[in-house]
């Protein structure tokens, strides 16, 4: 394998290929893109502690300088990558061409845009760490911060201006937060969280005209009528995978994402895709998905490695997901279905719960409050797919990994 | 001098590592940036993952928090009385010349 692996994309999927392919031995060339300039660094910090200030860009490092070199892995950064020659099997980038022998697209998502509004100099989104400065270096100046969407970023963000003294309100389409990945009991607690903490919620609702003075947005009027004053403005109205590459070379795409098999191979048998650009067939609830994640950017860059040296066992994870808000951990285990049963083990005013989805006692999803222990072992029971004795999970004085 | 506090992880399989770190980062930041094996930090120091478990002196073996405490029990090794999370011990001066061990698996 001379030209070895090329890798498109340096984000936590990216990063951990490279880094496995040389932990299992793989000895040949290994390229590292990055559209950035900078090392590959952790995602979640932006919306929390980087954004805080509580950590340096430098703490959020992936890996430390030295490690690329000492593994031998070429980190190449700033590099746009603009098509695949999948006859000739190289990448055609800005300013040169790269040969391959594998190829794995880990290109990841930007942030959705809304129309009409690049042109105002507040108004920003939050995908990379770019990003993440200008949104930073604008907190520091706004008294008052608008988020369009509320969503895990976008709550993320509201937290963490609500704990420097900004004033938040939030634009919410549907009726809840975070109503279309929690179920109604976890969403409505977030709800009440944010009202408590402050934020000014604005629910079923759509920004409708936008107000300006000079090129900085001012005020926004929403469809409900209500018009909001505000200086600062983030949209974060959800992700779309980054598959333009993937599409002029006509791999097979699904749920707008690129589509891979169980050892992450796209349509084309040289190519694989890992991380928040791909969906897949999630073998524990049988469904097309999408898990845009760490954990599945981590894991699947696991597999990708074991795959290229011929160990895939494929890929079969148990998804896991974390946000933290305020004082609030928010930890999900699992994947909701359908037909599932639910039960509420702790309590919710005590902001310390789970509310478990189960059919007939095999539990599928764990969504867990402050209650570490219940999500970790909620990981294994969902794993091992032990029958639950659902009598004793609702006793939360009883530890859940000793309920089955 | 400056903020530099030198400690030392020995791997399961008796490899050491004498690495400098800077005060007020994680002990899995040190880790992490020193290139030292044995730790995952799978959720990159969020306290949960249980994944940069690490034995430590005697003098630093209780848990920060109760959250620390729970996700210790369930940690991929038996938890022993000097267990604790990596990404939760903040290097202080303390800390100098201090010697960790880690585990033979994180996961």
């Amino acid at each position: 394998m001379s030209e070895g692996v090329v890798i498109v994309g340096a984000g936590h999927a990216g990063t951990t290929a490279a880094a496995t392919l040389r932990q299992l031995g793989f000895d040949a060339p290994i390229k590292l893109l990055s559209a950035e300039a900078t090392l590959p660094y952790h995602r979640p910090p932006l919306s929390k502690a980087w954004l805080a200030g509580e950590k340096s860009a430098e703490q959020i490092q992936l890996r430390n300088e030295n490690f690329y070199q000492i593994n031998a892995i070429e980190l190449i950064n700033s590099c746009s990558v603009t098509a695949i020659d999948t006859h000739n099997k190289r990448l055609e980038c800005a300013a040169s061409l790269l040969r391959y022998d594998k190829l794995i697209l880990a290109t990841g998502c930007q942030a959705r845009p809304l129309a009409g509004l690049d042109e105002y100099t507040n108004v920003l989104s939050l995908r990379n760490l770019a990003d993440a400065r200008r949104l930073q270096e604008q907190l520091g100046q706004a008294h008052h911060l608008t988020l369009i969407g509320g969503g895990f970023v976008g709550l993320e963000v509201a937290a963490t201006a609500r704990k420097r003294g900004i004033a938040v309100d939030v634009i919410e389409a549907e009726s809840g937060l975070l109503k279309r990945v929690l179920p109604d009991l976890v969403a409505d607690f977030f709800l009440q969280k944010h009202r408590t903490e402050g934020v000014n919620l604005h629910l079923n609702t759509v920004a409708k005209s936008f107000q300006a003075k000079e090129n900085r947005l001012c005020s926004i009027t929403l469809s409900n009528q209500h018009t909001l004053y505000t200086d600062l403005v983030l949209v974060c109205i959800g992700d779309s995978p980054a598959v333009d590459l993937a599409g002029a070379a006509h791999l097979r795409t699904e749920l707008a994402a690129i589509y891979v098999d169980p050892q992450l191979r796209t349509s084309c048998d040289h190519i694989y895709a890992i991380g928040d650009c791909t969906s897949f067939h999630l073998p524990l609830s049988g469904q097309l998905t999408r898990l845009p994640s760490v954990q599945n950017a981590v894991d699947q860059g696991k597999a990708v490695a074991q795959s290229l040296v011929g160990k895939g066992t494929g890929y079969d994870p148990v998804p896991w997901f974390w946000s933290d808000q305020y004082n609030i951990k928010l930890q999900i285990a699992g994947v909701s279905t359908d037909n599932t049963t639910l039960l509420l083990r702790g309590s919710p005013s005590d902001e310390k719960f789970s509310v478990l989805e189960h059919i007939q006692g095999r539990l599928m999803a764990v969504y867990s409050i402050n209650s570490a222990a219940d999500h970790l072992a909620a990981r294994t029971l969902i794993k091992n797919k032990l029958p639950l004795d659902v009598n004793l999970a609702a006793d939360s004085s009883v530890a859940l990994k000793d309920c089955a | 001098m400056s903020d530099a506090i030198n400690i030392t992880f020995i791997t399961a399989d008796q490899q050491r590592f004498s690495i400098s770190g800077t005060l007020g980062s994680s002990l899995m930041e040190t880790a992490i940036a020193n290139n030292v094996p044995g730790i995952e930090a799978e959720c990159g120091g969020a306290c949960a993952c249980a994944t940069c478990h690490v034995f430590v002196p005697s003098s630093l073996a209780a848990p920060n928090d109760d959250l620390e405490d729970v996700m210790l029990d369930e940690v991929a090794v038996t938890r022993q009385s000097n267990s604790r999370l990596a990404c939760q011990i903040e290097l202080s001066t303390d800390l100098q010349d201090a010697v960790f061990h880690l585990p033979e698996r994180q996961i």
